[in-house]
């Protein structure tokens, strides 16, 4: 029941080593799984080693490769992500980020932007880890909702979660609009009622298309911003991990007029999974 | 200081009652008859006007709504405040987190449906001014900015209501023409507000010492820059303050007004029009997340029920209807604008990846004026810059784009179907999966009979559900599997079912080993019935007894007949 195939994450020889891979290597110990742990910076033995022995603490029974870097931390990450065809990268990220810096960006930051594959921003990492009780898995009924429910379902089995809530964040956009020019409060009403009975029926088949879950499903739909809700939502209801699709590669503009990616990234609430489908596979059959 | 007279104060507010009551007679009647309120409203200023009153009682309308004196002078001033806040509603209702959502299609057709319109508008008017109506002595550029920048721009609200009359508003084809209609509402203010700036700064209709045409574009550049960057910053970091702090909602109604207001006064005072800044205010109040909707909507209905309704009737008191009706140019102005419109948001969706009918769907979604092209007319007629015959001609546009757009999407837009799974399924030839060793294999052997009914080939078929396949195991528990795949050769989906004695491993999330296993084909898009389908496969085959009526291979009828009544329970419960 494999999750993801190939796993980096990003390491720097620092204090927080030990925390940061205690978390990571949770998402690294699937049976076959391969890890590389990637550092960007000049190799020497020293560091090697205690790369080394921070892996040994976490007690995985995975044996990972490190691969070293010299240049632009994100550039040279991403580079890696390319080449060596990772599936996952985790990395660990500050839950806010100053606004120049939110702005041009951190490393964490310019891998969710940015990379080829499914990145995990671990924030504030802790040593033995948190134990991941709550996810939350946002559903936005897209042509790949349906692969991200079901590796959803089996990490949270794998993370041994207690729940995990579906959660689908319904815009009222539209609705704001026509009510506010016209549009009858009562016909309205009718209109909300069977658009929330039909998004949560739709809710119910992807559940069940998914499969049997091993963790408590709990279909939910909110309102409001997309963004802005899933933040709300992770506080409100202490998750551990949220898991949401990942975006479209973004435009400058999307970091003034904030897209529901940019409005995650400036405030992280939890350990945040941008989660991307594996397209290779589908990209070699249409060929 | 001068004041109005009783006699003046007694003339203002029987004009604003009946413009209001005239108003929203007839938007009752019209919303009954399924179109926007504000056809009803404008009609209302047509009634009341030289058009018809003005004609039959010119006395009586004279006395009811004077040009000249202190009442005419108030009531443009409550004009003025009227169109500033519905531009202030309108900025609110931008909100490109859409926009970005929604992806390449929805840039590629506000994009194109902006460009395309605006280049064939603005070269015809570079060309035919005086045809097209150009005000007396204005200049070409001024004119073909102004009407390339008419023939590109769209209705947010009128859209909006569209697709909630048709059902589509969380559709993914209202969502884009929803995201791209709100772009183009963007740039094309903007855009007006540098024409206005610098059609002002030519005619020194601005204030006194104010700028020059260069200096009033850069101004009007750097104004936007700065309120859509530091002040949408600042308006983020204190919202929430004002809403802790002070009453509800008075405090951030006072707050959004004053910052409305301020903006407008700012934006007037250096020679843009004062629409600009509450335009700006309201991109900068509406894009913070922390605007509670209900706020959004109490601003909204204010504006809606009270401004609009003054604002578009007094539309009609302003120009005589019939007396400036070119029939020529009324049909010329809407020939281009429907064609330019129509073929830049037709080529953006196809160049976004979507289809024919989807294309034209956007097109006429996306060509509903509305109240923005009047409120832009408008202001142009006020500058001088069009005549008053093609101002007749713009809101004949806004009025028929409007009214045709709901009735020509809805020819278009396509619905999704509902699948049941007991008419899906081939009982009568359940694939022997036992020589499959594995899931490729087993999902090879559906293909074959998939492949033998459609006549679809085996390769694409084998290629496209294996891929599949290997993104991610395609076991749902229960010993049951669906693997799946959608080809754009599918018009309805297929559905094979095979059955393994010994099981296979599909991945599954219990571990078990998968014995029935059903292939599922739909077409591309299928907007989401692999999901549906799979969904009632799940349900259907959930208990034993379920899918030992197929290892057993009861007869067809007596399993269909089964999954039926689970289905019924299934939608009851």
């Amino acid at each position: 029941m494999k999750v993801f195939r190939k796993i980096g994450i990003a390491v720097a020889v620092s204090p927080g080593i030990d925390a940061l891979l205690a978390e990571a290597h949770r998402y690294a110990s699937a049976p076959g799984g391969d890890v590389e742990l990637i550092h960007v910076g000049a190799r020497t033995p020293e560091k090697e080693q205690a790369i080394r022995d921070s892996w040994a603490r976490t007690g995985s029974a995975v044996e990972p490769t490190i691969v070293w870097r010299t240049g632009s931390p994100a550039d040279e990450i991403l580079g890696v992500i390319r080449s060596d065809e990772l599936d996952l990268i985790i990395a660990g990220a500050n839950e806010r980020e100053s606004l120049l810096r939110g702005f041009f960006g951190s490393v964490a930051r310019a891998l969710a932007r940015d990379a080829d594959a499914s990145v995990l921003l671990i924030t504030a990492p802790q040593k033995p880890p948190r134990a991941i009780r709550r996810i939350a898995v946002n559903l936005d009924f897209d042509d790949d909702a349906l692969v991200l429910l079901r590796r959803s379902l089996r990490l949270a089995a794998r993370l041994a979660s207690s729940e995990i809530d579906i959660v689908h964040v319904s815009t009222k956009f539209a609705e704001d609009i026509a009510y506010a020019d016209g549009v009858d409060a009562r016909q309205l009403e009718t209109i909300e009622e069977s658009d929330v009975e039909g998004t949560l029926a739709l809710m119910r088949d992807y559940v069940d298309a998914a499969g049997i879950s091993l963790v408590p499903v709990r279909p939910q739909m909110i309102t409001g911003n997309r963004g802005q809700a899933l933040v709300d939502f992770a506080r409100r209801q202490n998750v551990d991990l949220m898991i949401v699709p990942a975006m479209q590669r973004g435009l400058m503009l999307e970091r003034i007029f904030l897209s529901d990616l940019e409005r995650l990234l400036q405030n992280i609430p939890c350990h945040l999974l941008l989660a991307r489908p594996p397209e290779d596979m589908l990209e070699e059959a249409s060929s | 200081m001068s004041r109005l007279t009783p006699q003046d104060i007694t003339q203002l507010l029987l004009a604003l009652a009946l413009m209001l009551g005239m108003a929203r007679l007839f938007s009752e009647v019209f919303t009954r008859l399924r179109q926007p309120a504000i056809v009803g409203e404008i009609l209302a200023g047509i009634v009341l006007g030289p058009s018809l009153l003005g004609a039959i009682a010119p006395e009586l309308m004279g006395s009811l709504f004077p040009t000249t004196g202190a009442s005419a002078v108030a009531l443009d001033t409550i004009n003025t405040l009227a169109v500033v806040l519905l531009l202030l509603v309108a900025g609110m209702e931008v909100d490109l987190s859409v926009l970005w959502r929604q992806g390449r299609a929805a840039l590629m057709v506000s994009v194109l449906g902006m460009i395309i319109p605006f280049g064939i508008g603005a070269g015809l008017a570079w060309l035919v001014p005086e045809f097209l109506g150009a005000g007396a002595g204005v200049e070409s550029l001024t004119f073909a900015l102004f009407f390339g920048i008419a023939l590109s721009i769209s209705a947010l609200p009128v859209i909006a209501k569209i697709l909630f009359d048709l059902g589509l508003f969380k559709s993914d084809i209202g969502m884009l023409i929803m995201a791209a209609a709100m772009f183009d509402d963007l740039v094309g203010w903007m855009g007006f507000s540098v024409v206005l700036g610098k059609m002002s700064a030519e005619s020194g209709s601005g204030h006194e010492g104010s700028f020059g045409v260069g200096a009033t574009i850069v101004l009007t550049i750097l104004i936007a820059a700065t309120t859509l960057t530091i002040g949408r910053y600042l308006v983020h970091r204190v919202l929430p303050w004002i809403q802790a702090r002070l009453s509800w909602p008075g405090g951030v109604i006072g707050f959004v007004l004053v910052l409305a207001l301020s903006a407008a006064a700012a934006t007037e005072a250096i020679g843009i029009h004062a629409i600009f800044g509450g335009f700006l205010a309201g991109v900068a109040i509406g894009d913070s997340a922390h605007l509670r909707e209900q706020t959004r909507v109490i601003l909204h209905q204010f504006v809606a029920n009270v401004f609009a309704p003054i604002f578009f009737v007094s539309i009609g008191l302003r120009v005589n209807f019939l007396a400036n009706f070119d029939l020529v140019l009324v049909l010329v102005v809407l020939a281009i604008a429907f064609i330019a419109k129509l073929a830049g948001c037709y080529s953006g969706a196809r160049l976004g990846g979507l289809t024919r009918s989807e294309g034209w769907a956007i097109g006429f979604g996306m060509n509903a004026r509305g109240a923005m092209e009047i409120i832009l007319g408008l202001l142009a007629l006020q500058f001088g810059i069009i005549s008053d015959e093609l101002f007749v001609a713009l809101v004949v546009l806004a009025l028929v784009s409007s009214i045709v757009s709901g009735p020509m999407m809805n020819r278009f837009v396509r619905r999704p179907k509902s699948w049941a799974l007991e008419d899906l399924l081939s009982l009568e030839r359940i694939v022997d999966l036992d020589g499959a060793t594995d899931a490729e294999s087993a999902v090879a052997l559906l293909a074959q009979d998939v492949a033998q009914r459609t006549g679809i080939p085996l390769a694409v078929i084998e290629r496209a559900a294996i891929a599949r396949e290997r993104q991610i195991g395609s076991g749902i528990g229960n010993e049951i599997a669906i693997p799946y795949a959608r080809l754009e050769a599918i018009e309805a989906p297929v559905l094979a079912l095979g059955h393994s004695s010994v099981g296979i491993d599909f991945d599954s999330p219990d571990g078990a080993l998968s014995h029935l296993v059903a292939l599922v084909l739909t077409g591309e898009p299928d907007d989401g019935a692999h999901v549906r389908i799979m969904a009632q496969i799940g349900r259907g085959f959930r208990t034993e007894e379920a899918r030992t009526m197929v290892y057993q291979r009861q007869p067809a009828n007596v399993i269909r007949a089964f999954i039926k009544i689970q289905a019924a329970a299934h939608a009851h419960a």
